[in-house]
Parts: structure tokens; C-alpha cells; sequence
């Protein structure tokens, strides 16, 4: 055990949790007034029913064993965390106590099914939101974590990369936000004024996201090291460069530079390299963000010329954020970040012999992504 | 990644029906009218 990488995944479970405040403030000042607290409530109540049910039965389902060999689904031999102890596991996070590493995954667990809410934002009832957010997160997301970053998981044997959550969290809520926005229908406005009620709120909360992300990102690194750093450094590069460029969009569009449009920039470029962060430089991130900052606020656009009601642009921002992440995964992986991982631009051949967790040691194989 | 929002969208649209039936998905009318803060949870965020 590693006391340097358990630190520093300690402190980057604190920061993803405090992603959930930000969460709440960031959707929190979007909405009109007289529904603050019910946006608030789903960000904070999600978290207490998400860390009990992960704790449960959310974490064995992700990352037990699997059930039958198809890579689908892990069994029950980590419900109630039995088996999860202080020793390292050897095939996840192996220089950390294996509690932690299911803790920090907690994190994960628990923002996911809270970004979906900005999409029935101030029209869901809660009894409603309480059943939806727990079948959600032990039918839908657990399987995904499986599919993805268990050993077992048969998207991860087909080499999808993924390093933070791209597809696991951020396609996922994206997706599921637009349909529950699409079943649930628009809301009543009534001649109320359709428009942020709090917008130093919604600025602090992205702020708060940004601060969180370094542990949401560097944190997936599970160790203390140059990877992290890494991590860390595009992370902060791409929410940079889709600030810039949602800015510009912005100016373009309408003469003014929105400061709404800042803060969603911002979170428009930390979706986006959370996939790739582990595995491209700062020039992909650059790419990256400057890219996705233009193209989510396209999609916002789209989105309210189409008249769909998904709240709070949980689509726009994290569904097309999240998947022109996983694409330009693809395109920037460099091998000069991870030996093992190499992208379309680079053009290097691909031979994959043995697969290795992305939350395990890296093999020195070189092996092409596929998202 | 197609995998995903497939599985996504289409569990997403089970469960969504799953609990409207049981439960009600939307609130009435009346109480979105009024704001969730006090229909939903009786509580005002600020006391202008």
C-alpha cells in the first residue's frame, strides 16, 4: 500500500463529493425562484440515497465479480462492502485500501443520477424522484460502471477507454436526461420569467464543479503521481478553453458576453476531457475544449429551437459534451501520457496482448482506443 | 459508446413509465404553479 497514492485518492473522494454542492448551486441558481430548494434538495438528497444504496448493493453490482462470464453484471460478494476492506484489491486501485477505492467510486455514483435532475427540474414530483434516482443508479449506472471499468466488463475487454466517467457518467446522464425531459413534458410557465433567478449561485456552483473535477479527474489517476498531474493539468486546460470559446459563442450570437455562458463553458469543457483526461496532452485539451465550448452551445441552441424541456441543458452540456469527449478520446490519446494508449492522430499500429484495469498499473503494450 | 446511450435511453424510458405508474411522475398542476419549495417541502429559500 501506497500512502501517497492513499492520500491523494482520499482528498480526490472529498473533491468529487463536493461536486454535489456545486452541482446543486450551479443548477440551483438556473431555475426560478420558488423552486431553489426542490433543485437543491435533488443534489443533496441524492447523495444520501446514493451512499447508502452503493454501499448496499450499488458497488458490488459495478465492480463484484462477474455474474456469468458475459461481462455484464457483478455478483453480490461485495453487498454491505463484505469484503471490501483496508487491503488493496489486486485487480482495482492495487495501492490503496480497496474501501477506498469503493468510496471514491461512491462519488461517482452518487453525481451521476444528480445531473439528470436538471432536466426535470421544478416539475418532478419527489416521492417520484426518490424510487427514479434508486432504480436509476442499481439498474443503469451500476451496469455501465460494470461494463466499462470492471475487469470483467465487456465494453473494457473490447478496449473502450474511459478514464474518469466520459461514458459512465456523463453520456449516461446526458442520454437518460433527455428522455425523462421528453416524458415528462415541458413546464408551466404562466407568464413567469423563464430565466436564472441566481446567477453569482450558478457561477459559484460552477466553481465549485472546476475545484471538484481536479479530484473527479487527477483523482482517476488512483495514485500520486505524474499521471495525476496530468490529469489534472488538461482538465483544467479544457474548462479553460470551452469558457473561452462558449464566451465567443456567446458574443457571436448576441453582442454580449454571458456570464451564464462562462460558467457553462466551463462545464462544457470539464465533460468533455474527463474521458480523454488521462490520456492526452494539453494540446489535445486545448483542442478539446476550444472545440466543445462552440459545439454544446450549438446544442443548446438546437435544443430550445426544438422546444424540448430538458431544464437545465443536462444533454446539451453533458450527452454531447460526453460523447465528443469519448470521440476525441480516440483521436488524441497520446503515448506520450500513457505508453500503453495511442490515438488516431498519432497513427501508431495496434497490438493488444493483455488487457489491464484502467485503475490498475499500466501494461507497456501498445493497444489503439476504441470509444 | 452507441451501446451506452442505447441502454441508457431505453432503461431510462422503462424505469421513467415504471414510476410514473406507480407513483406520478409530475406534480399537479396547481403545486407547480405554486413552486416545489413550499408545495413540495413547505419551505420558503428566502424571506422577501
Amino acid at each position: 500500500m501506497d500512502t501517497g497514492d492513499t492520500a491523494w485518492l482520499l482528498m480526490s473522494t472529498a473533491l468529487v463529493m463536493i461536486m454535489l454542492p456545486g452541482l446543486a448551486l450551479f443548477y440551483g441558481g438556473l431555475v426560478r425562484r420558488k423552486n431553489v430548494l426542490s433543485t437543491i434538495m435533488h443534489s443533496f438528497f441524492g447523495l444520501a440515497l446514493v451512499s447508502v444504496v452503493w454501499v448496499v448493493v450499488g458497488f458490488t453490482l459495478a465492480f463484484g465479480p462477474d455474474v456469468n462470464g458475459l461481462g455484464l453484471l457483478g455478483g453480490l460478494d461485495f453487498a454491505f462492502f463484505n469484503g471490501v476492506g483496508l487491503e488493496p484489491s489486486a485487480n482495482y486501485a492495487t495501492t490503496v485500501p480497496f474501501v477506498l477505492f469503493a468510496a471514491f467510486q461512491l462519488m461517482f455514483a452518487a453525481i451521476t443520477p444528480a445531473l439528470i435532475t436538471g432536466a426535470f427540474a421544478e416539475r418532478k414530483r419527489f416521492s417520484a424522484f426518490v424510487l427514479f434516482t434508486l432504480l436509476w443508479s442499481v439498474l443503469v449506472y451500476s451496469p455501465l460502471a460494470h461494463w466499462v471499468w470492471s475487469t470483467d466488463g465487456w465494453l473494457f475487454k473490447l478496449g473502450a477507454l474511459d478514464f474518469a466517467g466520459g461514458t459512465v457518467v456523463h453520456i449516461s446522464s446526458g442520454v437518460s436526461a433527455l428522455v425523462v425531459a421528453l416524458l415528462i413534458g415541458r413546464r408551466t410557465v404562466n407568464g413567469d420569467r423563464m430565466e436564472p433567478h441566481d446567477v453569482p449561485m450558478t457561477v459559484l456552483g460552477a466553481r465549485l464543479l472546476w475545484f471538484g473535477w481536479f479530484g473527479f479527474n487527477a483523482g482517476s489517476a488512483v495514485a500520486a503521481n505524474g499521471l495525476a498531474a496530468s490529469a489534472f493539468i488538461v482538465t483544467n486546460t479544457a474548462a479553460a478553453a470551452a469558457t473561452i470559446t462558449w464566451v465567443l459563442a456567446s458574443y457571436l450570437h448576441k453582442g454580449k458576453v454571458s456570464v451564464i455562458g462562462a460558467a457553462c463553458g466551463a462545464v462544457a469543457g470539464l465533460v468533455a476531457i474527463t474521458p480523454a483526461s488521462g490520456f492526452v496532452t494539453v494540446g489535445g485539451a486545448l483542442f478539446i475544449g476550444l472545440a466543445v465550448g462552440g459545439l454544446c452551445y450549438s446544442a443548446t441552441l438546437l435544443r430550445s429551437r426544438l422546444k424540448i424541456d430538458d431544464a437545465l441543458d443536462v444533454f446539451a452540456v453533458h450527452g454531447v459534451g460526453g460523447m465528443f469527449g469519448a470521440v476525441a478520446t480516440g483521436v488524441f490519446a497520446s503515448s506520450a501520457i500513457q505508453s500503453a494508449y495511442s490515438g488516431l492522430l498519432e497513427a501508431t499500429s495496434s497490438s493488444s496482448s493483455t488487457s489491464s484495469s484502467p485503475w490498475a498499473p499500466r501494461s507497456s503494450t501498445p493497444r489503439s482506443p476504441r470509444s | 459508446m452507441g451501446a451506452t446511450i442505447l441502454y441508457a435511453a431505453i432503461s431510462t424510458f422503462v424505469i421513467v413509465k415504471v414510476v410514473d405508474v406507480i407513483l406520478g411522475i409530475r406534480v399537479k398542476a396547481a403545486d407547480e404553479e405554486m413552486g416545489l419549495d413550499l408545495s413540495v417541502h413547505g419551505e420558503a429559500a428566502y424571506q422577501t
